[in-house]
């Protein structure tokens, strides 16, 4: 294995945006100098059923090909899939940390959980509602896995993130903006815990 | 030259290198989980990007027989598909070929039904290669896009001038987004240069016959013509390879060799699995075994002399294949080996493996256990299956 | 298939086995020919239907007008015979093998002494044409 390899599991529901957020933060480490992989896993995915994504970020080549099994850190778009999936699978109760939406605290979490490891908990949905104005955690997510992992700069997230959605929301800038302040206030609350 | 780093899925490369590339027709037809290609190269069509005339055939049979008037009529001529696409294809293959039209596809390989299954591996591939086109293996998005840019120079090539597909690994490499070195556009068309048919059908001035029936008299100097052709291509890729190098930074040839100038043990394997082997070769080393790796990158013309120089000083030879052919001995790429080293007078203990068929993982622990394998093998060992539930 | 025997090598054949144009010209179809049609110009009344219709060049023009059956290239399908306007009975078509000289039925032509000529024509078409005065 690559050294300093991080690899990311994203749990999600269909259409939570679990996929979109691998691919946004593969393309922002890819623009801030690093070597990615991202990649979702497919089979009979439909609106609400249970979907996974990867990212594999390094300061070098990867060759590998093979399914993430080991994940450095699992990001949870939805806390219902707790009961659904077993989200903490191959990941490492020492080194691992486990970020999850929920309104709930970290001890409510863990009574769910045989895992001992560390979680961060974050209300990503609340923060979009509050930032974006819909309750997509996908972006104020990744705010909180690179606060939590220091896969890269927060800073270079930041911006890659405002100039692909510059592109894409060219007439509501207010998406653009709610989307950025909802990054930053998910790294904030991270970085807090 | 200005290199521009972007984020990209096999599919988007590819669509890229089409971008680039410019054909003048493209006809297609979906499927999983070849669509995304030309669903992204349609949008450039439609944006004025590119020049190229899209046909959305109903079948691919269709698509290629397009393609195959298409490149009679002397026009650049390129599409994409994966495995029941292409064996929808089958009939026409032959006929690309035959007719020594240089037409390029993108394929992305997929296991054929049935069982129905969409995921990767090789047997729609393999199931062409005695259809004389020129096939072309990926390890990854990189590999799709400099392969496909190389296909076109390669096919039309005086001393070819046969159809070549490039292949990538479906869903692994197709949708699987990687850091991608693109090359300018003028770059790229200066070095795929002006496309100059070998005979046109439009030409009103010189009218031909295309596609004539030759029965008993010719039949078989035709295909001995394209014997030629595909034996002349070897030196034509192993050029180009060396030119692109020049021109792009990383050279190709008909295989690739990693840490094999030592090794005791070699694997041999082709697509996605190459890059998993070479962490396994990096893993094992550390433990002190000399491991290397021969990635085919050509499979057709298969490179039995590349191959038999890399592997003759080897004390065993494991070959992965991940396709079936059902002979019971072996996959294709183990029998070609092996009547490659026969050929040769070269007698090295080899286990051929059948692996990852119908998108089954395949891990670095596994390529590890199979080096493993090969470690006291004393004579060649018949087929077994890796990742097998038994 | 050209007249004289010429054996190619596989390197001397064209890419994709593709073929020039004109090589119909050495390609004699009048050898496949059972029924064989007789132009009486005095009827001809030039419309041209037999030369339009031709699937072949059997039917050669001359200064605009129609001239006689190129009968290398005349495979005796009997299309010239059918397109020629039932009243002028220009062309008339019989079987090459019949020693009754069976006129086709479709052909129109009931006069006996074209009967008696037609067998005498399966011996030689051109005898038969200076010996009967049919031009």
């Amino acid at each position: 294995m690559l050294k300093n390899m991080k690899e990311i599991r994203w749990h999600g529901r269909g259409g939570q945006g679990a996929k979109t957020a691998a691919l946004l933060l593969g393309e922002a480490a890819i623009n801030a100098g690093k070597y990615v992989q991202a990649f979702p896993e497919y089979g009979p995915e439909r609106m609400g059923a249970p979907v996974a994504a990867y990212d594999r970020i390094a300061d070098e080549e990867i060759s590998i090909h093979s399914p993430i099994i080991n994940p450095d850190a699992v990001v949870v778009l939805d806390e219902t899939l707790i009961d659904a999936v077993d989200v903490t699978k191959g990941l490492s109760e020492q080194t691992g940390v486990l970020i999850i939406n929920t309104p709930f605290s970290k001890e409510e979490i863990q009574k769910k959980l045989t895992w001992r490891g560390k979680i961060i908990v974050l209300d990503a949905s609340k923060i979009a509602l509050e930032t974006i104005g819909k309750p997509i955690p996908n972006t104020p997510m990744m705010g909180a896995l690179v606060a939590a992992t220091g896969i890269m700069d927060i800073n270079h997230l930041i911006d890659d993130t405002k100039h692909k959605l510059e592109k894409k929301f060219r007439t509501k800038p207010e998406v653009i903006e709610g989307n950025l302040q909802a990054i930053k206030r998910a790294y904030e609350e991270v970085k807090k815990q | 030259m200005q290199k521009t780093i972007v984020a990209r899925t096999g599919n988007e490369a590819v669509a890229e290198a089409m971008r680039q590339i410019n054909p003048d027709v493209c006809a297609a037809y979906p499927i999983t989980p070849a669509t995304e290609i030309m669903q992204i190269f349609s949008t450039f069509v439609a944006d004025g990007l590119v020049k190229t005339n899209l046909i959305t055939a109903e079948s691919e049979h269709s698509a290629m027989s397009a393609c195959v008037g298409s490149a009679a009529s002397g026009a650049r001529t390129m599409t994409a598909t994966a495995a029941q696409g292409l064996a929808l294809m089958h009939e026409i293959l032959y006929i690309a070929s035959g007719l020594r039209l240089p037409i390029v596809m993108a394929d992305v390989n997929r296991a054929l039904s049935g069982p129905i299954n969409i995921h990767c591996d090789h047997s729609d591939t393999m199931a062409e290669r005695d259809s004389g086109w020129i096939q072309i293996f990926s390890e990854n998005s990189q590999e799709a896009y400099d392969n496909l840019i190389q296909a076109v120079r390669i096919a039309e090539h005086k001393d070819v001038l046969l159809p070549a597909m490039v292949t990538t690994d479906g869903f692994i490499i197709s949708h699987g987004m990687e850091r991608l070195e693109m090359y300018p556009d003028e770059e790229i068309q200066k070095f795929i240069g002006e496309y100059k048919p070998a005979y046109n059908l439009l030409n009103v001035e010189n009218p031909i016959t295309v596609g004539s029936l030759v029965l008993t008299d010719y039949y078989m100097e035709h295909k001995r013509a394209q014997h030629e052709a595909m034996k002349n291509s070897v030196k034509v890729i192993k050029d180009i390879g060396k030119e692109f190098g020049k021109i792009f930074g990383k050279e190709y040839d008909m295989i690739e060799k990693y840490k094999i100038d030592d090794a005791d043990y070699i694997l041999i394997c082709l697509g996605s699995t190459a890059g998993t082997t070479k962490v396994a070769v990096e893993e094992l080393r550390q433990e002190g075994m000399k491991v290397g790796l021969v990635k085919i990158r050509v499979f057709r013309p298969f490179p039995a002399e590349d191959i038999v120089n890399a592997i003759k000083n080897a004390k065993s030879v494991a070959i992965l294949d991940r396709s079936e052919s059902l002979s019971t001995q072996a996959g294709p790429v183990a029998t070609e080996v092996k009547a490659a080293l026969y050929d040769a007078a070269i007698n090295i203990p080899i286990k051929p493996y059948i692996y990852g068929l119908g998108g089954r993982e395949i891990y670095v622990e596994q390529i590890k256990n199979v080096f493993k394998s090969i470690k006291d093998l004393k004579k060649t060992e018949p087929v077994s299956y890796l990742g097998v539930k038994e | 298939m050209t007249t004289k025997p010429n054996i190619k090598s596989w390197r001397d054949l064209n890419i994709g086995g593709v073929i020039e144009s004109g090589t119909s010209e050495h390609f004699k179809t009048g050898g496949w020919r059972s029924k064989v049609p007789i132009w009486q110009e005095k009827n001809c009344i030039q419309c041209m239907n037999c030369w339009a219709f031709c699937p072949d060049d059997a039917i050669k023009v001359k200064d605009g007008k129609r001239a006689e059956y190129d009968y290398e290239f005349c495979k005796g399908c009997g299309i010239c015979a059918e397109e020629c306007p039932k009243t002028t009975q220009a062309i008339n078509a019989i079987k090459k093998e019949d020693p009754n000289i069976e006129i086709d039925s479709w052909d129109g032509a009931e006069n006996p002494k074209f009967r008696e000529k037609a067998a005498i024509l399966m011996v030689s078409i051109k005898e038969a044409k200076e010996k009967f005065g049919i031009k």
